[in-house]
């Protein structure tokens, strides 16, 4: 499995990367996140199973399908249960947030048309504040960041990443970095 | 007669095993056009991010396409 949270990669690079730009922190939503999707996996996995252990108890029964037509239906949810786990796996994949030592980079996968990359260079952040809410989030150590920037979307939000506290003082401090080095220097 | 028998025909021709038919071909149909958009999405995310997995999320959406593919033969002949 990927990891959710990463210092300093190496040989993570993404479009339009700068030469000289350094990735610092490598986020997704934490693995926790899947757990629901995951659950519900399984669930429609053995629906079947139930459905006709169910409709079986009733009496009642699809006697109008021939055996293999009832193969290819089963078939037919298998591939249906597995395209949902699929999808929801991908949305996690490929939703990605980067802190560089230039900017803050933001790889949105918000649905199957929907596909949005936003960047804030890191002088234009303005305020940084982690949130950790609910039982779980405490328990896991999870939330979000949410970024206050000048820049052009105004407002960045990394959802459901690790250490939330650790991501803000990080953005934090290369913000502060960045600060003190001359426009236009990539360091 | 003609009412009667026509009304029949009707029954015979729109069996419950037809629609079930008619639905899973349909459905496979968006299934389809479904695994497409996923590998075309994966394919510009991979471009994007270019990471560990993502070779294996391509082969996996080529796969969904194949089967789907295969599924949608396979229905058509066997219903």
């Amino acid at each position: 499995m990927e990891a959710t949270f990463k210092k300093n990669p190496r040989g993570i690079v993404f479009e339009g990367q700068e030469a000289g730009e350094e990735i610092i922190l490598f986020l997704r939503p934490h693995v926790v996140t899947l757990v629901p999707f995951f659950m519900i996996t399984v669930f429609l996995i053995f629906a079947p199973v139930i459905f006709g252990l169910a409709a079986r108890f009733f009496g009642g029964e699809l006697a109008f399908l021939s055996g293999g037509q009832k193969i290819i239906l089963n078939i037919f949810w298998y591939l249906v249960v597995f395209a949902y786990a699929f999808y929801r796996f991908i949305f996690w994949y490929f939703n990605v947030y980067i802190l560089s030592n230039e900017r803050v980079v933001d790889f949105d996968f918000r649905g199957l048309l929907h596909k949005e990359v936003a960047y804030a260079k890191l002088n234009q952040i303005q305020d940084v504040s982690p949130k950790m809410i609910g039982f779980f989030s405490t328990f896991f150590h999870f939330g979000n960041v949410h970024i206050q920037t000048a820049a052009e979307r105004p407002e960045f939000e990394f959802h459901h990443v690790a250490r939330p506290d650790e991501v803000a003082h990080a953005i934090l401090e290369n913000v502060r970095k960045e600060e003190g080095e001359p426009p236009g220097v990539i360091a | 007669m003609p009412i009667e028998e026509s009304v029949n025909g009707f029954f015979v021709f729109f069996n419950p095993s037809f629609g079930v038919k008619a639905f899973v071909i349909l459905f496979v149909i968006f299934y389809i056009i479904f695994a497409l958009i996923i590998y075309r999405q994966i394919q510009l995310m991979a471009k994007a991010l270019p990471a560990g997995v993502a070779p294996f999320l391509r082969f996996a959406a080529i796969l969904q396409i194949g089967i789907a593919l295969a599924f949608l033969f396979i229905v058509i002949g066997v219903f």
